[in-house]
């Protein structure tokens, strides 16, 4: 996640505001290579085989038929299993926990709790944001005495099976002396509200500032100024695996592995080093095949310590534990929750000259990884895809009894495009105007484009997006039809967005850890190909786009690459797979390494074909083959002389292998234009999608039908928080929505058909030219519903609803108009 | 959080039903699910029982006391209770008013219970029509017993 605020850049003075941002521009000049230096990609492969062509998935075919091996399919010769006792209080002291019942039931080794595992294993970690006087809870893998939400991990049972564990589980008797818990962030601000950690001040956990440009006179100059509350309501990511964690400690080795359901697999391995005081050296974290993670597998898991730490106590036999739906609702990050108040400075004829935007930002009861950093990425992205000089968000992270909030999809983004695009909808119904030239008004045109928050967008072409969307959806046809329905009595809609998202994460200087990436390309005495890549996997396709970029660069077949990654034992570094990062950062880094060996091979090639300086000069590769002159070699020949070590060039070393470290020196802003037709059944209040448009621009793509799947996926969840999810917890504190009977994620007949395409605008950022799209459907798509939505209640008087738009939420708001005079 | 209230009619008279409702052996055989209820003190009973919220059924464990008595007419259930599966804490009021009718009671209940654990997180949606039917079933098996 990107780091946002230096220091000094907290609330204090305007001037220092925009600090890290303008780090990390200033990184951006360095870091980069000139251009003159550089190769890019489609110059060194001008007509690519495999790069921008719709190659199915590699990955497919085992996932499809089963035979991938997830956390939960590893078994391992006497494991044992472990079940966690939860809180089932929002705020409670431990009074007492007797566990010996539990601990003589059949088949259990033993019950923990946390004086059992303090001295083992210590608190869960979190990325410093870099934000002054950030408050930090103690926060330790078992309770410490006191619990803080429903699902807090209270002990934890080790047994033969994990039935035996889940029985012993309700063996143990614990005496809770239930406290005051606060739920409501704004209420958990007031001086006498229940304090939900004991050892701190006050339930603030920290606040935070960005702000850029001249206020005063933007709201001077306004014709109007237009105020509104908005909530991006607390969501549940709910991947289709759950987490699941082994760990094995080899007491013989001295050596801890651990098997997660890991985003980053790298970060973890250093984490749990630090939380279990073990050398780093003896810690291997892996992440088999994941069943999907956006954003709440990018973290550090009390779960992980504890394993860990009963993987020493019962060495060597290895310990597994397998969450289950309802944990996952419970005890796994939440995303999103903020409530923004808006002040909009505008003019007239549309244009908007300032935004002051105050945010409340409900992080839970602790701080896991990136829980503080996630609602400064709000804060930083307000601008979104227009020019208006001045910004300013102000935000309070607040602590409430509740599961912590930390990334999901989009990660802080969403909630900004949210904000700007109903920002021009509200705008555009004040002054009457068409939403469509509201944001031809605003939108920015010169790139690279410095925003009022401190980014600096590499590239973009805003309306060539909007216009192919306009196109694409037929806007003017279909606003005339509109029309005509309204005048039948019709709720019809018409909503949109202009998105633009922050991606490829990202610098170093604009991170909480590294911001590179790293990749090896490593080919063996028989010519086959295996890329390393310290990305992981979740669902993305890196395998088929890594192996794709491999192929292409060393003119051999996409079946000779074989690409590894997860297992820190076999990858020695990288960083992870979050913020749309993988590809255009982890890829470059298989691109970089993957040209290294190139170069290697062509010098091998010259000298065991004897080639003349002028012929080693210019060796090709033509059908697989490397020819200098009139004489060549294979591919594997090539490898194998490369290892057989009589032929090596001078200077150069025997081995066939590149690592490459890439650190961009930007993030990447991809964008598009995304249009949403809705109708509202009066009666029932029940929102249906009509029709659904997106064109997006991530950049050059690299594989179609991953795109393709990456904006299909992400418009699903965006959608979801559109209509129909919310995480609900009631007044005490207890999870409501607690399985996915209650929690409402989309299903496959809510989705409307999608009508995706794509414009191309190359990035600069890296030799790719690609800028990533993990995130741009949920971004996008939320704000382009909602748009929709209250465009079909327009005729009713309805000028903004807070997500999600539920047909009881819906059919509420229509009664109510109908009774207004 | 879970809030309800009723009542229902007994052809007793409220003189006569105040000792029968604090009969732990009638109370036994009445609670829906009760498998162990014994006197523990002055008003403060024992109980066990086995109760389903909405889809989420198992035994809970817990006590019972009477308070803010006034004799016959009202009193106080002070409910706690936990289990595998979650707890309730809360208090009914219990108000005895004489009906029009000779030798009858209404007998009015207003609960508020906080549910927590998976009741709450399952079974929410269910847990008030869970109650209500749970009090009816109280009432259908008072009568019997009172028709012994």
């Amino acid at each position: 996640m990107a780091k946002t605020a230096g220091k000094k850049s907290v609330t204090r003075t305007g001037k220092a505001s925009a600090k890290a941002p303008r780090r990390a521009r200033q990184s951006a000049a360095k870091a980069a290579p000139p251009a003159s230096q550089r190769v890019d990609f489609f110059k060194l492969v001008p007509k690519p085989r495999f790069v921008g062509k719709p190659v199915k998935r590699k990955e497919d075919v085992r996932l499809i038929t089963g035979a991938g091996h997830y956390v939960d399919d590893l078994r391992l010769a006497d494991m044992l299993h472990v079940e966690i006792l939860r809180s089932p209080h929002a705020h409670a002291r431990i009074v007492s926990m007797e566990v010996e019942e539990a601990r003589k039931a059949s088949g259990v080794v033993g019950v923990f709790a946390y004086k059992e595992i303090s001295s083992l294993c210590g608190d869960v970690p979190l990325a410093h944001p870099g934000i002054p006087d950030l408050k930090v809870p103690h926060h330790p893998v078992l309770a410490d005495g006191e619990v803080n939400f429903v699902g807090e991990p209270a002990a934890a049972v080790v047994a033969e099976s994990r039935y035996a564990a889940r029985d012993a589980v309700d063996l143990i008797r614990v005496e809770y002396e239930p406290l005051p818990a606060v739920v409501d962030p704004e209420k958990a601000l007031a001086p006498d509200a229940p304090k939900v950690h004991k050892e701190l001040a006050d339930n603030l956990s920290f606040s935070w500032e960005v702000k850029g440009g001249d206020l005063d006179e933007a709201f001077k100059k306004a014709d109007r100024i237009i105020q509104q509350r908005v909530r991006s309501q607390r969501l549940i990511p709910c991947a289709l695996e759950t987490r699941g964690v082994i760990a094995q400690y080899l007491t013989g080795e001295e050596q801890l592995t651990v098997w997660t359901s890991t985003q980053i697999p790298h970060i973890l391995r250093t984490q749990l080093s630090g939380m279990l005081k073990l050398p780093e050296s003896k810690v291997r974290v892996v992440a088999p095949e994941v069943g999907g993670g956006f954003g709440s597998k990018l973290n550090v898991y009390a779960e992980e310590g504890l394993l860990s730490a009963l993987a020493r106590l019962v060495a060597p036999r290895p310990v597994k534990w397998i969450e289950t739906r309802r944990e996952n609702m419970a005890a796994t990050t939440h995303g999103r929750d903020q409530i923004g108040e808006l002040s909009i400075a505008a003019c007239a004829d549309g244009t908007v000259l300032g935004v002051k935007h105050d945010c409340i930002a409900d992080i839970g009861a602790y701080h896991q990884l990136f829980t503080a950093i996630i609602p400064t990425l709000t804060g930083l992205m307000l601008a979104g895809s227009y020019r208006f000089p001045a910004a300013r968000t102000t935000l309070k992270g607040v602590f409430t009894n509740k599961m912590p909030t930390d990334a999901y999809r989009g990660a802080g983004r969403p909630e900004a495009t949210f904000i700007i695009e109903r920002i021009m909808d509200l705008v555009a119904a004040e002054f009457n105007l068409d939403p469509v030239e509201v944001r031809r008004k605003n939108f920015a045109r010169k790139f690279p484009f410095s925003t009022p928050t401190g980014l600096a967008y590499d590239t973009g072409d805003y309306e060539k997006a909007l216009n192919q969307a306009l196109k694409l959806a037929d806007y003017q046809g279909r606003r005339a039809r509109q029309a005509k329905a309204r005048d039948e009595g019709r709720l019809v809609g018409i909503g949109l967005s202009t998105y633009v998202e922050i991606c490829s994460m990202g610098p170093s200087k604009g991170m909480a850890a590294g911001g590179w990436e790293s990749a090896t390309v490593r080919v063996s005495p028989t010519g086959s190909v295996e890329v390393l890549t310290g990305t992981c996997a979740h669902g993305q396709g890196q395998e088929t786009v890594f192996a794709q970029i491999t192929a292409d660069v060393l003119g051999i077949e996409m079946d000779q690459v074989k690409v590894q990654r997860g297992d820190t034992g076999n990858v020695p570094w990288g960083v992870g797979t979050f913020g749309s990062r993988a590809t255009a950062v982890g890829g470059t880094a298989v691109f970089e390494a993957a040209r290294r060996v190139l170069e290697k091979m062509k010098k091998v090639a010259a000298a065991a074909l004897g080639a003349s300086a002028a012929q080693a000069a210019r060796v090709q590769i033509k059908n697989g083959k490397f020819w200098a002159g009139k004489k060549s070699l294979s591919f594997a020949e090539v490898a194998f002389q490369a290892h057989r070590g009589l032929v090596i060039p001078e200077g150069e070393t025997p081995g066939l292998e590149a690592t490459y470290f890439f650190e961009p020196g930007n993030f990447t802003f991809p964008f598009g234009a995304h249009i949403c037709q809705v109708e509202v059944d009066r009666d029932t209040g029940e929102v249906s999608i009509q029709g659904y448009w997106a064109v997006d621009d991530c950049g050059k793509p690299m594989n179609p039908l991953l795109i393709d799947g990456q904006v299909h996926g992400g418009i699903a969840q965006g959608l979801g928080q559109a209509l129909y999810e919310e995480a609900v917890y009631d007044e005490s504190g207890q999870l409501l929505t607690g399985t996915l009977m209650d929690y409402a994620v989309p299903k496959a007949t809510h989705m409307p058909w999608l009508h995706c395409e794509r414009t191309e605008t190359p990035t600069d950022v890296n030799p790719l030219g690609v800028k990533g799209v993990g995130e741009a459907g949920t971004i996008g798509s939320t704000p382009a519903i909602v748009n929709a939505v209250i465009d079909a209640l327009r005729p009713l008087g309805i000028k903004h609803l807070d997500m999600p738009l539920r047909p009881e939420k819906v059919w509420r708001a229509i009664k109510k108009a109908a009774a207004a005079p | 959080m879970i809030e309800f209230k009723g009542s229902h009619i007994i052809s007793r008279s409220r003189q006569e039903l105040w000792p029968i409702l604090q009969d732990p052996a009638v109370l036994k055989r009445c609670i829906p699910g009760c498998e162990e209820l014994v006197l523990n003190g002055e008003h403060l009973y024992d109980v066990r029982l086995k109760v389903g919220f909405g889809m989420i059924k198992g035994s809970f464990q817990g006590t019972v006391q009477l308070t803010n008595m006034v004799e016959p007419e009202r009193y106080v259930l002070n409910i706690k209770a936990e289990g595998r599966t979650g707890f309730a804490h809360g208090t009914t009021r219990i108000q005895l008013l004489p009906h029009p009718s000779p030798a009858a009671t209404e007998i009015r209940f207003e609960s508020h219970l906080q549910v927590g654990g998976m009741i709450a997180s399952v079974g929410a949606r269910l847990c008030q029509g869970a109650a209500r039917m749970l009090a009816e079933q109280f009432f259908r098996e008072l009568e019997k017993c009172l028709r012994n």
